[in-house]
Order: C-alpha cells, then sequence, then structure tokens
C-alpha cells in the first residue's frame, strides 16, 4: 500500500507540473497582452480609427452678406452631398448605375470613380433634398451622406456683380464673396464622424461647425433694385450694348448702388457668359470725355484761374493744337466759363485747360483719384490709363482737359464727382460698413481714406455751375422733380484699338450728378456704351440719373428743396373731368413733387398757337395722351445778355445769341408758344 | 437538513475568497456587457443570470460533494439526454443547435455536460485509483483510460453533432487533466504530448488537404492579422486585436471602447468580452483579470492538494482544467495566439448556462475545502 505520504507527494508533484503548463501558457498570454496593447498600440490605435473614423473637412458655414438694413443679400444653406468609400461598395457595377440614373451622372465616369481603391470619393455634392431622399432608398452599402453648405442668393441678381459667388467648396471666387473670402468663410474646422461597421454613421463629435463672419454692405437693396431695373430699361431703350450705374453717398463714400447690364444670377454663375459677370463699373476703362471736364475746372477754380461768370472766347467752335483741330459741336464764340461748362465747349474748356497748364493739370487728375485704384473691396480693380506728363504730346494738354486720352472706371469718375459734392473731399468709395461675428460684436468697420482736394469755396463754385448744366445746359433732362440737382453729361467717342482711331459709331454716353444741389445726398453715375441712334449723355444717359437719382432720394427719405413745381403750358386732348368730353384743351400744369400734374384750363382766347407747333403738339399729344410742354416765348426786347440767358434757361428754350450789348430782334416773336427746347435765335446790338 | 453546527461552519469555513474574486470577475463581466450592447437587455440578463448562479453554487457547495459524486451517473445521464434532446428540438443560433427554449430562457445542455462528465469522471477515475493504491499500481491501465475516454467521448459525440467543435474541444483538457492527476504512465503523457505535436504540424503541413478554406484562413491569420481579409474569416481576429492594440496601457475608459460600441468587435459580448475588457482598462486591466483569474486557480489547485480523497483531488482538477483552458484558449484567441474557436471565457462572457455551469463547478471546488477534514 502507497503510504498516504506519498500519495500527497504524487498529486502534489502531478498538481505542480499542471500548474506550470498553465503558467507558462499564462506567461505567454501576459506577454502577447503587453507586446499587442502597449508595443503596438500606436499602430492598432491608427487601424481602429482608420475604420471607425472618418475625418471630413467641413468648411465654416460662410457669414450672411446683409445690406445696410440687414437685408440677406446672400446667405449659406444647407444641401446634402453624397460621398462614396469604393472599398464598401459591394456591387460597383449597379451602383455606379442606379447613382448615376437619380444624379443625373455619367454612369461610365462614376464607375470608374466607384472603383477607385481610396477611401473617400465625392459622388456628387450639395444634391437637392428630393435626390438625397432617391439614393438613400437605394440603401447601397459604401453610399454616405454628409451635410454641406450652399451659396445662395436669395435676390438672385440684384446686386450680382457687387456680391460675387462661392464655388462649390464654398470659397469665394468673385466679387465681396472672393475679397472677404477669409472673414466670412471663417476657419475651416474637422469633424470625426464615428461609423460603425456597417457603415452606418453612429455618432459625430460634431462640434458646432464654426460660422464666418457676417458682412454689413452700404448697399441699399431698394435703392439697388431701382437702379438695376432703370438701367436695364436703359439699355433696352437705347439700344445699348451695356450700362453701368453707381450711386454713392458723397459724404460717407458709400456705395448705395452698383449696377451692371448685361447681369447674372449668382446662383447660377456657371451658366452666365464672362461678358456677364465682368463688374464693368470697376474692371473696364472708357474715356469719359466732358464728365471730365470737371477735373479742368476745379483745377483752375482751385488756382484761382477763373471766376464763374468770366467770359471765355470759344474762337467759333475751332481750336488748333499743334496740328490737331478739337471741334465743339456747334460754333460758340463768347461764353461766360459758366456756359462753356453749361453747353459743354471743348473749345472753351482747352482755353482753360492752357491757363493750368499741363502740370498743375496732371496734379490734379492725380489729386482726383485718376490713375489710381480707389480701393474699393472688389477684386481686379482697373488702375486706369493716366499716362505720365513726360509722354504727353503737345494735343494731349487740351485733349486730357475734355477727357480723351484717359482710361477711367465709372467708379473713379463717380468719386471724382462726389469729391466736388463734399465740398471738396475726397472719400474713398467702399462697399463694406462692418464685418460682424457671428455674436454681433463688430471686428471691423469701414475706414475709407480721405483726402480734401479742393477748398470748400472751389468745390462750392464748381457745385454751382454744374446745376447750371442741368438748369440751362445739356443736362436739362436730368432735372428732377422736387429736388434740384447738378451734373455733367458726356459723350465720348472711344478709341478704337482695331483701326486706332476714334469710332464714329461707339460712343459711351455719360452723365455724372448730385442733388441736392446744397447738401448733396447722392451721387449718381450712369454711363451707356455704344447707344443707338441717340447717343449724346445729354439724351440718352440724363433722363436714367433723373430716374435714379429721384428713386434713391426718396428711399433715403430726403426732404425735397423744390416745393413748388415748374409751372408748365401743357395741352390735353380730353377734359373729361372738367365736362367738356371730346374738346382739345390748353391748360397750365404744375408739376406736383409726386409727378402728378396739376391742371387748370387757359380761356379759349390764348388757344390761337402758331400752325406748325400746334399741329405738332395735337399729333403728339393725341399719340401719346400726355402732356406735352409748352412754353411761351417772352420779349427779350431791350434786355442784356445774362437776363436773356438766365430767362431761356429757367424756362427751357435754347437760345442762340449774336451780337452783344441789348437785345433788339427775336425769332419766334414774343408771346408765341413753342414745344420747350426750342431754340430762340436773338440779336443784340 | 442543514444542521445548526453545519451551518455555522459553513459559515465560517466557507471559501468566501473563492467566491469573492469570482464574483468581482462576473461583475466586471456584467459592466462590460453593459457596455458593448448597452441598448440590449443582455446585462440584465446576465444579472439574473448571476442569481441563479449563487444560489446554485450554495447548494452546490452545501451538499457533501461524495453525495454529488454518488448519483453522478444519474447526473450524467441527465446530461446525455438533454444532449440527445437537442438535435431534434434544439434552437439554432449560427448554425449550431445547441440551445433548448424554456419559456423566455434558453439553456445549453452542453455546458452542463462539462459539470456532468467531470462527475462522472471522477467517480470512476477515484474507484480506479483507490484500487490501484491497494495494489501499490501507480499508473491507470490502458482499458480504464479507454474507459474514462469513452465516458468523455460520448457528450464530445453529441456535441460534434450539433455541431460545436468549439465546446467539443473544452472536454478534451477535462479528460486530460483528470487522467494526468488520476495517474498516467510517462510514457503515455510523453507519446500524447509528441502525438499531438506531430498531428498539428502534419495537420499544417496538409492543412489545404484537412481543413476547409475558411479554418485555414481562421489559422494563416493569427500570424498575419494585417492581412486580413476584413469580411472573411480573419474578420473577428483582426478586429479583436484592433481593440486589444488600441485599448493601451490604460485603456480608453469604461464605457468608452469604440470598437465595440460601433459594432466592429464581433461577439464583443460574448467570446469577445475580453477584447472589450482590454479596449476599455487597457493593458494594467487586463493584467488585473489575469490576476483574479490565476488566484481563482491557483486557490482551487491548493483545495486540491487539501482534498481528503481522491474524488475531492480530482474533482478540483478537472474543474480547474475546465476553466483554465477556457481561460487561456479564450484569452489567447482574443489576442490572436490561436485561431478563433468559440470558446466563452468563464465567468465574465454572456450566457447563463456557462455561467451557472462555472459557479457549480466553483461550488464544487469550494465543497472539497468545506469538507477536506474527516468527520
Amino acid at each position: 500500500m502507497i503510504k498516504r505520504e506519498l500519495y500527497k507527494k504524487t498529486i502534489r508533484r502531478r498538481l505542480a507540473q499542471l500548474t506550470g503548463l498553465l503558467s507558462v501558457w499564462g506567461l505567454l498570454v501576459g506577454g502577447r497582452l503587453l507586446h499587442v496593447q502597449v508595443a503596438q498600440h500606436e499602430q492598432w490605435r491608427a487601424q481602429a480609427d482608420r475604420q471607425q473614423r472618418r475625418m471630413i473637412r467641413v468648411t465654416a458655414v460662410r457669414g450672411t452678406i446683409y445690406d445696410r438694413a440687414e437685408r440677406e443679400l446672400a446667405k449659406s444653406v444647407e444641401a446634402p452631398s453624397i460621398f462614396a468609400v469604393p472599398v464598401e461598395i459591394e456591387d460597383v457595377e449597379r451602383a455606379a448605375r442606379e447613382l448615376a440614373r437619380i444624379l443625373r451622372l455619367d454612369p461610365v465616369a462614376l464607375r470608374e470613380r466607384l472603383s477607385e481603391r481610396r477611401e473617400f470619393v465625392w459622388v456628387k455634392r450639395k444634391v437637392t433634398p428630393e435626390e438625397a431622399t432617391a439614393v438613400k432608398a437605394l440603401g447601397l452599402t459604401g453610399i454616405h451622406f454628409v451635410t454641406e453648405n450652399k451659396r445662395a442668393y436669395p435676390n438672385g441678381e440684384l446686386a450680382a456683380h457687387v456680391l460675387g459667388y462661392a464655388g462649390i467648396d464654398e470659397v469665394g471666387l468673385e466679387g465681396i464673396e472672393f475679397a472677404y473670402d477669409r472673414e466670412i468663410r471663417g476657419e475651416e474646422s474637422t469633424v470625426f464622424v464615428y461609423r460603425d461597421a456597417r457603415g452606418r454613421t453612429y455618432e459625430r463629435t460634431q462640434r458646432p461647425v464654426a460660422r464666418g463672419h457676417d458682412l454689413l454692405l452700404t448697399l441699399d437693396a431698394t435703392i439697388q433694385f431701382h437702379v438695376e431695373r432703370e438701367l436695364r430699361e436703359a439699355v433696352r431703350r437705347t439700344r445699348a450694348h451695356s450700362g453701368v450705374a453707381i450711386v454713392l453717398d458723397p459724404k460717407t463714400g458709400e456705395i448705395l448702388a452698383l449696377a451692371n447690364v448685361p447681369t447674372f444670377d449668382p446662383n447660377a454663375f456657371a451658366k452666365a457668359p464672362e461678358e456677364a459677370r465682368r463688374n464693368r463699373a470697376i474692371r473696364d476703362l472708357y474715356e469719359p470725355g466732358s464728365v471730365f471736364k470737371i477735373v479742368t475746372f476745379a483745377a483752375a477754380l482751385e488756382e484761382g484761374l477763373l471766376r464763374p461768370n468770366e467770359v471765355i472766347e470759344c474762337l467759333g467752335g475751332r481750336i488748333v493744337l499743334a496740328g490737331h483741330t478739337i471741334r465743339d459741336h456747334r460754333p460758340f464764340f463768347r461764353l461766360t466759363a459758366r456756359e462753356v461748362l453749361e453747353q459743354s465747349s471743348n473749345v472753351g474748356t482747352i482755353q482753360i485747360a492752357l491757363r493750368v497748364g499741363a502740370e498743375r493739370l496732371a496734379q490734379y487728375i492725380e489729386r482726383f483719384g485718376f490713375g489710381r485704384r480707389t480701393g474699393v473691396e472688389l477684386p481686379g480693380e482697373a488702375r486706369g490709363i493716366v499716362r505720365p506728363m513726360r509722354r504727353w504730346t503737345p494735343v494731349s494738354v487740351g485733349a486730357i482737359a475734355i477727357g480723351q486720352e484717359i482710361g477711367v472706371t465709372a467708379l473713379q469718375m463717380a468719386a471724382a464727382m462726389a469729391a466736388i459734392a463734399n465740398e471738396g473731399v475726397w472719400v474713398q468709395p467702399h462697399l463694406v460698413r462692418a464685418v460682424r461675428s457671428r455674436d454681433g460684436t463688430v471686428v471691423k468697420r469701414a475706414q475709407p481714406e480721405r483726402r480734401r482736394i479742393l477748398s470748400p469755396a472751389s468745390a462750392r463754385a464748381l457745385a454751382q455751375m454744374l446745376e447750371g448744366v442741368v438748369e440751362r445746359g445739356t443736362g436739362q433732362l436730368a432735372q428732377l422733380s422736387g429736388y434740384s440737382a447738378a451734373g455733367k453729361t458726356g459723350t465720348a467717342q472711344q478709341f478704337d484699338p482695331r483701326t486706332r482711331r476714334y469710332s464714329r459709331t461707339r460712343y459711351v454716353a455719360s452723365f455724372a450728378g448730385f442733388a441736392p444741389v446744397a447738401d448733396p445726398r447722392v451721387v449718381v453715375l450712369v454711363a451707356l456704351d455704344r447707344p443707338r441712334p441717340k447717343y449724346t449723355g445729354g439724351e440718352v444717359a440724363a433722363p436714367v440719373f433723373k430716374r435714379i437719382a429721384e428713386v434713391a432720394l426718396h428711399a433715403l427719405n430726403v426732404p425735397p428743396d423744390r416745393q413748388e413745381g415748374r409751372p408748365l403750358l401743357a395741352m390735353r386732348t380730353n377734359f373729361a373731368s372738367e365736362g367738356t368730353e371730346g374738346e382739345i384743351g390748353l391748360g397750365i400744369a404744375e408739376e406736383g413733387k409726386d409727378e402728378a400734374l396739376r391742371f387748370s384750363s387757359l380761356p379759349p382766347a390764348q388757344r390761337d398757337l402758331p400752325g406748325r407747333d400746334l399741329a405738332r403738339a395735337v399729333a403728339s399729344a393725341g399719340r401719346t395722351k400726355e402732356a406735352l410742354p409748352l412754353v411761351r416765348v417772352p420779349d427779350f426786347r431791350g434786355q442784356g445778355i445774362r437776363a436773356v440767358t438766365e430767362q431761356c434757361a429757367r424756362i427751357g428754350l435754347r437760345l442762340i445769341v449774336s451780337g452783344s450789348g441789348r437785345a433788339v430782334r427775336q425769332e419766334p416773336a414774343a408771346g408765341t408758344l413753342v414745344v420747350r427746347g426750342t431754340t430762340c435765335r436773338v440779336q443784340f446790338q | 437538513m442543514i444542521t445548526y453546527r453545519q451551518k455555522r461552519r459553513f459559515l465560517l469555513d466557507f471559501d468566501w475568497w473563492l467566491l469573492g474574486g469570482a464574483l468581482v470577475l462576473a461583475l466586471l463581466g456584467v459592466l462590460e456587457i453593459y457596455s458593448s450592447q448597452p441598448q440590449e437587455e443582455f446585462w440584465k440578463r446576465q444579472l439574473l443570470w448571476l442569481g441563479i448562479a449563487l444560489a446554485a453554487m450554495f447548494v452546490t457547495a452545501t451538499v457533501d460533494y461524495h453525495r454529488i459524486v454518488e448519483v453522478a451517473p444519474f447526473i450524467y445521464g441527465v446530461c446525455l439526454f438533454l444532449l440527445v434532446l437537442v438535435l431534434p428540438f434544439g434552437q439554432e443560433v449560427y448554425g449550431t443547435k445547441a440551445w433548448l427554449g424554456i419559456g423566455r430562457f434558453s439553456i445549453q445542455p452542453s455546458e452542463f455536460a462539462k459539470i456532468g462528465t467531470i462527475l462522472m469522471l471522477a467517480l470512476f477515475l477515484a474507484e480506479r485509483w483507490e484500487e490501484h493504491r491497494r495494489e501499490k499500481h501507480p499508473y491507470l491501465t490502458m482499458r480504464e483510460v479507454l474507459v474514462a475516454s469513452g465516458i468523455a467521448g460520448m457528450p464530445i459525440l453529441l456535441i460534434l453533432l450539433e455541431p460545436d467543435v468549439g465546446t467539443a474541444l473544452t472536454f478534451f483538457p477535462i479528460l486530460g487533466g483528470m487522467l494526468f492527476v488520476a495517474g498516467l504512465r510517462p510514457r503515455v503523457v510523453a507519446a500524447g504530448v509528441v502525438g499531438v505535436a506531430v498531428a498539428l504540424s502534419l495537420g499544417w503541413y496538409f492543412r489545404h488537404q484537412v481543413l476547409k478554406p475558411y479554418q485555414v484562413q481562421r489559422i494563416e491569420v493569427i500570424f498575419h492579422p494585417e492581412r486580413a481579409d476584413r469580411r472573411g474569416y480573419g474578420y473577428q481576429t483582426y478586429q479583436s486585436m484592433i481593440a486589444v492594440g488600441s485599448g493601451g496601457l490604460t485603456g480608453r475608459g469604461l464605457f468608452r471602447g469604440t470598437q465595440s460600441r460601433l459594432r466592429f468587435l464581433p461577439k464583443a459580448y460574448t467570446d469577445f468580452i475580453a477584447a472589450v475588457v482590454a479596449e476599455e482598462l487597457g493593458f494594467l486591466g487586463m493584467l488585473g483579470v489575469l490576476a483574479l483569474y490565476a488566484f481563482l486557480l491557483l486557490r482551487a489547485l491548493n483545495h486540491a492538494k487539501l482534498a481528503r480523497d481522491s474524488v475531492g483531488t480530482l474533482l478540483v482538477a478537472g474543474v480547474v482544467a475546465l476553466l483554465s483552458f477556457h481561460i487561456i484558449m479564450n484569452l489567447s484567441m482574443i489576442v490572436g495566439l490561436v485561431p478563433v474557436i468559440g470558446i466563452p471565457l468563464p465567468l465574465m462572457s454572456y450566457g447563463g448556462s456557462a455561467l451557472v455551469a462555472t459557479f457549480i463547478g466553483l461550488g464544487l471546488i469550494a465543497n472539497v475545502r468545506l469538507h477536506r477534514y474527516v468527520n
């Protein structure tokens, strides 16, 4: 019999052997754990992240762009995007086919993309909710969704050239969207989306996605809307090739509206031709023509070389400079400086420019900011073409004085006009009032550059002279109802780079002006490229100025400074309201501030018009059923030239003066009713 | 009836340490089951089963193990009957008919068959052993080894019919461990070791002829986890190693294991529960778990030494063999040392039957200790 001790010993030995075996195995497991968990930790952790986390770079939500009254001009809206993880797709063939059908993509190209051995490929970005739902319903493996943001321009074309647009990556490509991209875009953030083994996104550590800053623009959407409408209408009516209109606040330099025609819808910018997307107002150069005379006049006034009522010899409408003849649109002999501007006499202006001299003229051109970017917050602004003085020819001083041989942008011209309206202080035109972070704190406020370029006195004198242009001169169609206005017309032949000569058909008709004269609130520039058949600034651009300026002043609640309307003699074919049905009658119409005519009949005795004028008046009135402005020619006999000129200007008669002294003869005779704008010839002795 | 003295002795002498260690592991298991399947009710069920298991353990520990071993043939018979019953009436899960439904719960007879087999082997081997001791014959005869193999072979066969290779495999260490303790000739042991080694090498050499392709893949992935076919059979090992490896030294924090939460880890609440622990509690956590298991097993082995008689020793040896095989195979599986075979981690993996069977096993160990003195 084995002793109990031996039995115990045997048991112990066998159990110890078992324990040893277990320990070895246990140590093996422990060692392996140490190896996998500690030594190889990084590697496995990376593997885990690779399969669990999908890192998606998410651009921050772009800030909203508001107009000055906080109306949304551009904002970002959520849009689903579809991406694929190619290795997870089970049936690439089917997936490509189905997706291509729903999303209207090329199935071959899509299949190729889905076959790539990559972690991530976009299928289609920013799809419609319907498309997203349809794709979800397919239940394809390896097809995933992520919410992106899409730029939306709720007003369509409104202010398209100012706003610009943002591309598919939410990166600004044009306009303010481009210029302020860094501020609007905000900081890109990374979102980790955890997904489970079946590819469903499971939970996401999506911090609230950052938002870019908001922009507060100087634009007024109401004014912008009307400006665009008027400009579009004007381009259509004048059959112009394109057009630009700018509304500035002269005191602050704020751009209240900036419009171009043709235009485009930034929501579908890719479909618009470059021609439509170009912001002509700041990119295209044109020869400003007579509008540029304000610089010549400003220089002469500021330098004390000119008094507004001084008589300038206009040489019968011809001047020869270094062998080149420059002509007026009609012969003038002796005009006051005021009249030179009002009638836009080239010869008179050149005479003044010769006093100023090339050097000082060049100085003033520079002071007014030509040849230099205004610094408006838009990409691609042109500098303009101002040749340095050493490259001027002897004819240059005259040509430049009347706005030739120089290339400017519409915005430069508008800013120059604004300086005159602003008592001689040039203010940098700008579009962004403030950059504001999401929580409302202002990050950046506009700080436009300001420079005094003229003394207040010179600026005021020039402003008064420019008022004359509207009152009596070439810009009469720019007269506003209810407000005084000042401005300058321009009709510039454009240099044709092909023929290297001034084109006879290609004109830029423009008008730049401001209102009200005493306390200017808006500066408006209108330029129409190649209008036909009418092509002068006075005929084509001035009426557009009138409409835009009136709308802008109303929108800004500017009180009228011309309370009483102008009395007009007018005719109507039908006085139904007065109970004399079917009768042709004449009356006095008074233009109220709302443009409604208050009408009162004339006694029958006064209806005897000279036959031709009456016939014209009746024919015209019968056709248009509109009030036709008629005026009675005053008796000028015995009056001086100035008095006659002023009277004619006030009532809207053109005047051709011959001789000097007192008026002795006039044509038509005193008391004749004529259509406004009729030319009177008055002889003085 | 349990007398007052018995009750007092039970309270004083019961192996509370064993129970405590097991309870800590089981509760950690519940926690990790919750962590891997927070939306499901598995953790609640496991808690319920834990209650049942504790009751079972106390009952098992109280009744003198001799009296239990006396009825071993009956228990063994019932287990075999249930294993037969499972074949026509079992619920099929993952292609295996291993569960019998009883109301809302289902039990896995193969888990209880392990205990039944241990009891049956203990009865048989102890008898033989006592005989040998009388005849000064320290080793088992070949015939006895064959009979013992037959006892283990019956449930193995029935379980292979389910088919559940992993569970069937766990009967071999029971048999081997108990035979070894009961006394195997050294040359038989040596022959066994050499035999297994040769079989493994030959099997590996002719793996393409012997094994099915997926089985070959499962083994090959052990050596090259990174080359695993992500949708194929290497997937489980690969995902488990990602979980273990990304846990690092200190883990990602309780309830913060992404591998299981995002369902990359297969069977995270059953066979791969240790990978969840490794991911969430890291190497240090795993060290703690290993230490607890080692504590339980070494303590049990100590009881085996103290046992009053060979039946006690054999019982403990059987349970220890069973548990240690489970533990080590399961842990080896999650760290990619051995191919994936469906062997759960005792005490921690979800599964009521296994939990109850494990606690019954622990009850037997406590029982052996409780009755170590001859009255």
